[in-house]
């Protein structure tokens, strides 16, 4: 059952648009991330689903709920939409107490105090603060006061949870910490949630599905997985992980596959795409797929020459120029044997992959 | 199904942003057209140049310019060394008790520039000046050393009052100053002292020259201090002779506002120029951080810096208020003491008996409290406007709201005496046109005041009590008004402090019953009360400092932090 839906949604900062007619909707009790680079639009639009921007175009449901649309002149304030917003700079009010901050929205509601403070305790246990009820708001260290925002979006019982890049003020082991929390807890009460990051790592390990924006358009919705194996976009394989692109020309195009003429052969890849001959595809292979001196013959292989060698540890990067075209690889579990194998810099090498790692896009 | 409309608090923002304008340009209004036409408003008549005309051929006007420049140039020159050794004796020196007279440095600002000219006076009239004669005797000289009535005793009172004005406008520069700049001077071989001169002045430089300018443009709107000093000798300046033009019989209220015209240029050009200079050069020293800046060892000359500072606040606190003091008890003024002219009497009658001078000082107290706090309010409202809000124009409301910085107080004041004179309700002559004028003149300190408290808060802790299910106003009772309180109080005090002093705005618009203390010292001098004067100096000083204890003691803040 879909909870939250949003329809072309379109918002306009003097005249640029920071989002430019984006679609998207969330089942009942999903994580859903809006994940993107600064400047992309997943803030304007989480906030717009909260209230506190006014879209130019198109509309928002929570629930069955029509909360604004401006050519049917509807508009819900915010503090009439049932939604919890966890905000990165945690906006906990200052001048009051760890109960009083998480209690406010309770008050609000007018519940009887015995009622309250029932509440606020459950929700105090869930973010283990029990023993902080009483202390100002001020001697909170970070980690603190980010448990006492989740625990006041809580307390009430909100429909949809929304969050502003909560996670980014914190130190990265605290990071983990919180995210683990977060989505146990989220879990744990079946809240709809919508999460904006720019961490892809973040956004990975707490979603179930992610929406990757960029300049105010979506790119592409799916799980990890897909996203990772099967990006649609440009954009999407570069900002997910790492890629190569390897351009190329389409030769044929037809249910059996595609072939491309790439690195001054033909390859085949059992992938088809509804490209014409003569166009223009990146041949997209994330580092890992590629295979440095492979042992026995791979289908595709190529020589190319090491400009610069990191050796990491277990990992080593090696950066290759194959025909002038630049190649990035990634080993992984070096061992001490491997070691007096390890390609140096200004080496000629031999570079495989399958097509079956790759991905075509356009 | 609730629709987007209209909603009440910015329909109540957009009327105090109103309310704001309509304070600062009706004014300025009818002084533009007061200064060309040939007859007051209402009556009929044509536009002209003849009143610029008149006013700048008649009889002591060139004088009057010269003395106001020379009285404007010599001050800043004095004032900015002054006040740059002083801010760098108590920021870059290890000068003892340095965080002490950091405070004292400022205690300057709370005196009414007025009070200290006659106080002064006290001390350096040639015939009975108390100094003038202690210094007669120690040196064996036949003839009073110093005659401060005269224009460079004008400049002398000037400067000991405009020098906090340098001084912390270099403080703040100073203390803001990354003290890796200095650090990597003097690894590259450059001596403690050289570092100063050709690093950190120079890195100062856009907060001194502001400073400069800020004081320049001041001295031309002063009032009290050239009157005592300078008017009863027939010298005028500019601000002198506006006052001259609506005293006199019949009234010549054109010339007044077309010299007014004039005093607004210099203030606005002057203005205009401190923008100018603080955007070009603001060197990226002031990170907001607060660093901790190494100090110079000054080893025994630390001594004399100590006593210079001192001195300083010897020759501008102590010295007037303790003459002030002494001749507060006394009977009547004549250069001498004695104990058998000690008495109480002055205090008794300035708070018992003298009808007139209990209802200033009743007068003072309203409109330094009641208009700090309407003052307030409507900059409250405004600033939240500009900075929360993304109404189209807003920025219309912020410049307006400032502009006052440009326009000294009498000029606002003939302004407004032009504006009310044929005016249907009856406020001229009654307080409240003396509350208008002080707040329209006050306006820019309480939008400063109220603009860095909303930034620093962050549009976030409203946003999400509104999340939370508080309406608009629920969250500007609980959340907003809360946090702003310090910053109000701050606020508060400010505006009171400078209605309580305020002067040149007051003495144009005064008339009988609404006087406040202020015009009621002018008046007691113009009498030769002197014993009254003081006595009613040392009562203006104390409430002063009774109303910044008492708000202290509500808020708890670091009150230098404040007053920029």
């Amino acid at each position: 059952m879909t909870f939250l839906r949003v329809f072309n949604l379109v918002k306009r900062f003097d005249s640029l648009a920071a989002v430019d007619g984006i679609s998207f909707e969330a089942e009942k009790g999903e994580f859903l991330t809006l994940l993107g680079p600064s400047g992309c639009g997943k803030s304007t639009t989480l906030r717009c689903i909260a209230g506190l921007e006014t879209p130019d175009e198109g509309e928002i449901y929570i629930g069955d709920k029509l909360v604004v649309s401006r050519s049917q002149n509807v508009f819900w304030a915010p503090d009439k939409r049932d939604l919890g917003m966890v905000f990165q700079s945690y906006a906990i009010w200052p001048h009051l107490t760890v109960f009083e901050n998480i209690a406010y929205p309770l008050k609000e509601k007018k519940l009887e105090k015995e009622s309250i403070r029932e509440k606020v305790k459950q929700v105090l246990e869930m973010v283990k603060l029990s023993d902080f009820a009483d202390r100002s708001a001020t001697k909170l260290s970070g980690g603190q006061q980010q448990r006492v925002a989740l625990a006041r979006a809580l307390v009430y019982n909100p429909q949809v949870l929304l969050f502003d890049e909560p996670l980014s003020n914190l130190d990265a082991k605290l990071r983990v910490e919180m995210r683990n929390e977060i989505r146990n807890l989220q879990k744990k009460l079946g809240i709809t949630s919508l999460y904006v990051t720019h961490d892809q790592e973040e956004a990975f390990a707490l979603s179930d599905r992610i929406i990757v924006m960029n300049e105010g358009k979506i790119e592409q919705i799916g799980n990890p997985f897909s996203l990772y194996f099967k990006p649609r976009t440009r954009f999407v394989a570069q900002f997910i992980g790492q890629t190569n692109f390897i351009a190329g020309i389409v030769q044929t195009s037809d249910p059996r596959g595609t072939q491309v003429i790439a690195l001054g052969t033909s390859i085949h890849f059992d992938q088809k795409t509804e490209m014409k001959e003569g166009e223009q595809v990146f041949i997209s292979i994330r580092p890992e797929y590629v295979r440095l001196n492979p042992q026995g013959k791979m289908p595709y292989q190529f020589q190319g020459r090491i400009q610069h060698a990191q050796y990491l540890g277990s990992s080593g990067l090696f950066y290759t120029s194959v025909q002038d075209v630049p190649l990035f690889v990634e080993i992984h579990d070096i061992t001490e044997r491997d070691l007096l194998f390890l390609p140096k810099e200004g080496d000629w090498v031999t570079l495989g992959f399958k097509p079956q790692d790759c991905i075509l896009i356009r | 199904m609730p629709k987007r409309s209209w909603n009440l608090p910015i329909v109540v923002m957009l009327a105090a942003a109103a309310v704001a304008s309509f304070l600062v340009l009706y004014p300025l209004g009818y002084l533009v057209y007061g200064s060309l036409r040939t007859s007051l408003p209402g009556d009929p008549g044509a536009l002209t140049l003849n009143n610029f005309i008149e006013a700048f051929t008649s009889h002591k006007i060139l004088p009057s310019i010269l003395n106001t420049f020379i009285i404007m140039l010599g001050t800043t020159l004095i004032s900015c060394p002054v006040g740059l050794f002083l801010a760098w004796v108590t920021t870059r020196t290890d000068t003892p008790f340095r965080r002490l007279l950091e405070v004292l440095n400022l205690v300057p600002f709370l005196l009414c520039p007025y009070v200290a000219s006659v106080a002064w006076g006290l001390l350096l009239s040639p015939q009975i000046g108390l100094l003038n004669r202690f210094l007669m005797e120690l040196f064996h000289l036949s003839e009073a050393p110093f005659d401060i009535f005269s224009i460079p005793g004008v400049i002398w009172v000037l400067f000991l009052y405009y020098t906090p004005y340098m001084y912390l406008f270099i403080l703040g520069s100073f203390k803001a100053m990354d003290p890796s700049m200095e650090e990597a001077a003097q690894i590259c071989g450059s001596s403690v002292g050289k570092t100063t001169l050709k690093i950190t002045i120079p890195l100062a430089t856009p907060a001194i020259l502001s400073g400069c300018i800020i004081v320049f443009v001041h001295c031309a709107g002063i009032f009290g201090v050239p009157a005592h000093l300078i008017m009863p000798k027939g010298e005028y300046v500019l601000t002198t002779t506006i006052m001259r033009f609506t005293q006199v019989y019949p009234q010549q209220y054109s010339a007044a506002a077309a010299v007014s015209m004039f005093l607004l240029a210099i203030s606005a050009l002057g203005i205009f120029f401190q923008r100018r200079c603080i955007q070009g050069k603001e060197y990226i020293t002031v990170t907001g951080k607060a660093y901790r800046p190494r100090l110079i060892r000054l080893g025994k000359w630390r001594y004399l810096t100590l006593a210079i500072n001192i001195l300083y606040l010897l020759l501008s606190i102590l010295l007037p208020y303790g003459i002030l003091l002494l001749v507060s008890f006394l009977n009547f003024w004549s250069g001498d003491i004695s104990a058998e002219l000690l008495t109480l009497n002055n205090y008794h009658q300035v708070l018992l008996e003298d009808e007139a001078i209990i209802r200033a000082i009743r007068n003072s107290l309203f409109v330094s409290i009641a208009g700090g706090f309407l003052c307030l309010l409507m900059t409250m409202l405004v600033s939240y406007l500009i900075i929360r809000t993304r109404i189209k124009g807003r920025g219309f409301f912020d410049y307006l709201t400032m502009l006052p910085v440009g326009i000294p107080g009498m000029v606002i004041a003939v302004g407004l005496l032009w504006a009310w004179i044929r005016a249907p309700m009856p406020v001229y002559g009654t307080i409240w046109i003396i509350m208008i004028a002080y707040i329209t003149r006050y306006l820019p300190y309480g939008m400063r005041a109220f603009s860095n408290s909303l930034l620093q808060l962050g549009p976030e802790l409203e946003e999400s009590a509104r999340i939370c299910g508080s309406s608009w106003f629920a969250t500007f009772r609980k959340i907003l008004i809360p946090l702003l309180k310090p910053g109000f109080m701050a606020g508060w005090i400010l505006l009171f402090i400078l209605f309580m002093r305020e002067l040149s705005t007051a003495i144009v618009l005064w008339y009988s019953g609404n006087e406040v203390i202020s015009v009621q010292l002018f008046q007691l001098v113009r009498d030769g009360n002197f014993p009254s004067v003081a006595a009613l100096s040392i009562v203006q000083a104390l409430i002063i400092m009774g109303g910044i204890l008492f708000f202290r003691w509500i808020v708890k803040e670091e009150f230098s932090e404040k007053i920029r």
